[in-house]
Parts: C-alpha cells; structure tokens; sequence
C-alpha cells in the first residue's frame, strides 16, 4: 500500500544554519499523526515545506504518489492564529477560495454547521471570540476538500477548555471528510489525545515514533496517555530538548 | 363567561401598549439632548458675542454683531452672489483635491506595492513635502499667473502628500500573517492586490483622504486671497478693501463650516467603507 504522503526532506537551511537535515516520513490515508516537539526544532519550517508555503530546499515532496513543488490543491493548511479577512463576514471568509460571491455556495452553510456555528454566515470576524474564529478558519481549510490538512499549532492562542472542544471537533470532521491530519504542537497531551502515531521531533531530527493503539473516542483520563506521554517525555529528554 | 374573558384581558392589553409607547419617549428626550449638547458652547459663544456687540463694547468695524453678519449674509444669499462664490469656491476645492489627492494615491500604491518605485520616488516625495506650500506662491505666480491654474496647483500641491504618506504606510503595514493566509490559497498578482492588500490598506487611506480634504479649504483660502476674481476669499479679501467686516466675518464663518462639511464627509465614507473595523461599531 503506497502512502498518501510522502516526505523527504535532505536538507533545509536558513543561511548558515541547518534547520533540518534528512527528515522522512510517510502519512497512510486518513491517518492523523503529530509532530511534537520544542520551539526551535524545525517542525513548523516543515511543515511550512510540506504545505509548499517553503520553496527553498533540499528534498522531495509527492502526494498520492505524484511529485509536486509549491503548493498543491490536495493540501490545506490550517494556521496558529485564524487569519481570517476582517472585512469579509464569516462566510466569504469560508468561501474565500472561491473568490467574491463565493459565500452563496450551499457548502458554506453546512460547514458552518458542522464546526458549531449555524446561522453566523454574515457576521464579522470581529464579532467572534477566539474559538469561533478558529472554527472558522477550519471551515474555511475544509471547504477546498484538502486530502491531508496541515495545521500549525492550532490551538495554543485558545483557553484550556476551548481547546479541548477545538480538539474533539478537529476529530469529529476528519473523520466525517476522511481528511488525512498532519499537526504540529508543542502538547504532549493534545498530541496523544489526537493521534494515531507522533513523531517526536527534536534539532537532531525524529528522534521517536510512538503509536498510540487507543479506539476513538479517547478518554483523556485513560492510563495508556500518561504512559507514552512519559515515553514522549523520555525521548525529548534523551535528545536534551528539555 | 366570554364577555368576562374579554373585560379581563382588555386592560391588560391596554397596559402593554403603554408599557411599550413609554419608553420610547423616554428615550427621545436624552438622545436629543446628547444631539443637541456640542452645539451649546457655539451657542453661548454666539450669545455672548451679540450682547457685548449690543452694549457697545466692540466697535462694527472691528467686530460685527453676529445679527450684522447674519443680515449681511442674507443680503448676499437673495442677490445670488453668495451662491456664485461658494459653487466657484468649491468646485476649485474639489478638483484640486481629486487631482493632488489622486496622484499621491497613485504614487502612494506604487512606492508601498514595489520596492523599485519605492526607492526612486520616497526619497524626493519626502524632501518635496516639507516645502510649505505657500512658500511656493512667489513661482505658482510666475509659473500660472493667477489663473486658475495657480489655485489648482497650490490645493493640488498640499493635498497630495496626506493621501501618498497615508496609502503607502497602508500597504506597508499589512498584517504579513494576512498575505501569507492568502498566498496558501494560490493569490498572486492583481487578485492578491484586489482581495487582500487593498481592503487591507483601505482605513490608512481613508485617514489621508480626511487629512487631505481638511488642508484642501486651507489651501484655498490663501490661494483666492492673493489673487482671485471669485470665489469666497475673493469675496473676503473684497469686502476688506470697502471695510465691510460684515462680509470678512461672513467668509470666515463659510470656511468653518465647510471645513466641518468635509470632515463630515470623510467620516461618512469611513463609516460605510469601514464597518468592519474593529474600532468601528456595529449599528
């Protein structure tokens, strides 16, 4: 079985600094895998690489066994902040992939009700609280019907409780568009409570891979969580990344 | 049984209707007072005025009565001079204003969108804009005579510096996160420009437009009192000549009050425009 995703990066540097050197790995399809680690490590440059926003590298990128540089239709990135346009209402900002005018498509509004915010199509951004505004630049990632979504540390600008929700309804949608999810965090919990596998990234690379062998729905409290975030922790430590 | 029903739920009835027409004449009163409450110092100011002119404290050559100015500006409206000016006064106003304004838009969208125009022009357009223009009036005479050129040029001259200093500190100041956001979703070019960067730009430019329609009447008064045939510095400057201070206070008072009039204006179209402005409220 060929992967959905695949990998490789030789070698990526900003001037004289190697910010990440022979990096690999491969996403199966609908499989939802982290990458955690420190700040510093490299993990959002590759994801920035993956989502082609990062053009200048050493390495190969394919998708679904093809090839490709720069960005690429099949993959969404979802940001730390919401970045949505303040001056478009909630619903162009959904639609802004397809441009003014975009905010009639009939998918709109059941995007909308699937992140929790029914009957907000003409709101403005501004009129959101911080969880909204996210739920909205989810929206807005999975209107382009992305195969794999990436997403940079999309819950750390969010209260603890918010961010728990945010989590459960990144879940609930992933499995409801068969998105296959690629997310960077520096959360050990949220990273286990999400994922099929985390990579644990520290400078030196993928130092671990941990599975994570838990049915959905996940209970937080679960044993098997605070076992391999001690595993997690371990390896972070042995890469003195803590 | 019925007819008791109906007696008891006609005064209840009765009592919400007046339940709901109360407080809305309670709330008229306040939100006219609130209308009405920037005009009192004016008004007071204007009292006072009329008073001391009435007790002959201030002599009519130095000071006219506001009844004097209000008659004077009577005699002007029904014999159609008034009119004349005001229309001339702002026709040169606005022109000046859509061609020094329109042209330091252009140079504004060109030094913020490209780093090459941004070099060759900035450099000189900042020089250039510490010239007071009025220091200019010696040439602009030279240059136009006192045509209606040499108006045009002065408002068109001071105007233009607002809206370039303001439409590229705009575009500089785009939220990079924003441009980012829209680049991963392919945006380049013209699209990139129409949907992000202009929107984005749109409250700094508007904040020169204000700028520049207040220092347009400014320029005008000096550009039409040292030389015009029309228009309401003329008028001023004329009425100087024959000691009508009636008619100069007159003048004065017309600036004031157009003045007021384009800053009404700007924040009208910063209202309509920008109503998603966080700093804004919703109505």
């Amino acid at each position: 079985m060929t992967a959905l995703l695949n990998v490789h990066v030789e070698q990526k540097r900003y001037g004289e600094r190697t910010v990440l050197d022979r990096i690999g790995f491969a996403l199966q399809a609908g499989e939802i895998v982290s990458l955690l680690g420190p700040s510093g490590c490299g993990k959002s440059t590759l994801l920035r690489i993956i989502a082609g926003l990062e053009r200048e590298f050493d390495g190969r990128l394919a998708l679904a066994g093809q090839g490709y540089e720069g960005l690429n239709r099949g993959i969404g990135f979802i940001f730390q902040e919401p970045r949505l346009l303040p001056w478009l209402t909630v619903a162009e900002n959904v639609a802004f992939d397809l441009g003014s005018g975009g905010a009639n498509d009939p998918r709109v509004g059941e995007l909308l009700a699937e992140v929790g915010l029914t009957g907000l199509n003409n709101a403005l951004p501004k009129q959101l609280s911080g969880g909204q505004a996210q739920r909205v630049a989810i929206a807005r990632g999975l209107f382009r019907h992305p195969q794999v979504l990436l997403l940079d540390e999309p819950f750390s600008a969010v209260d603890a409780f918010t961010r728990m929700r945010l989590q459960d309804l990144l879940l609930e949608v992933a499995k409801q568009h068969g998105t296959t999810v690629l997310l960077v965090t520096h959360d050990p919990d949220e990273a286990l409570y999400l994922s099929d596998r985390v990579l644990v990234m520290s400078q030196s690379g993928i130092d671990v891979e941990l599975e994570v062998p838990l049915a959905r729905p996940r209970d937080r409290r679960h044993p098997a969580l605070s076992e391999l975030k001690n595993a997690a922790l371990t390896a972070l430590f042995a890469a003195h990344a803590i | 049984m019925t007819s008791d029903l109906a007696l008891g739920t006609l005064p209840t009835t009765v009592q919400t209707d007046a339940t709901q027409t109360a407080p809305g004449q309670a709330a008229l009163l306040p939100r006219l007072g609130r209308a009405l409450a920037p005009w009192l110092v004016p008004l007071l100011l204007l009292a006072a005025w009329q008073w001391s002119a009435g007790a002959g404290w201030l002599s009519s050559r130095i000071l006219p009565s506001p009844w004097a100015v209000a008659q004077a500006g009577w005699a002007l409206t029904i014999s159609g001079e008034l009119w004349q000016h005001l229309k001339i006064s702002f026709v040169r106003a606005m022109s000046g204003f859509v061609l020094g304004g329109g042209v330091g838009l252009l140079l504004g969208l060109a030094a913020g969108l490209s780093r090459r125009a941004e070099l060759a022009l900035d450099t000189t357009i900042q020089m250039v804009r510490n010239i007071p223009p009025l220091a200019l009036i010696p040439l602009v005479i030279v240059w136009f005579g006192i045509d209606e050129a040499a108006k045009l040029f002065l408002v068109a001259f001071g105007t233009g510096f607002p809206l370039y200093l303001n439409t590229y500190h705009g575009i500089r100041s785009i939220d990079p996160d924003l441009l980012e956001m829209a680049r991963s979703y392919g945006l380049r070019g013209w699209a990139l420009y129409r949907e992000v960067i202009l929107p984005g730009a749109l409250p700094s430019i508007l904040v020169g437009v204000r700028f520049s329609l207040g220092l347009c009447w400014i320029l005008l008064i000096v550009a039409e009192t040292i030389s015009a045939s029309s228009g309401i510095g003329y008028l001023a400057m004329n009425a100087r000549e024959f000691l009508q201070t009636d008619v100069v206070v007159l003048a004065i008072l017309l600036y004031a009050l157009l003045g007021k009039l384009a800053d009404v204006a700007a924040r009208a179209l910063e209202r309509r425009l920008l109503r998603w402005h966080p700093q804004f409220q919703t109505a």
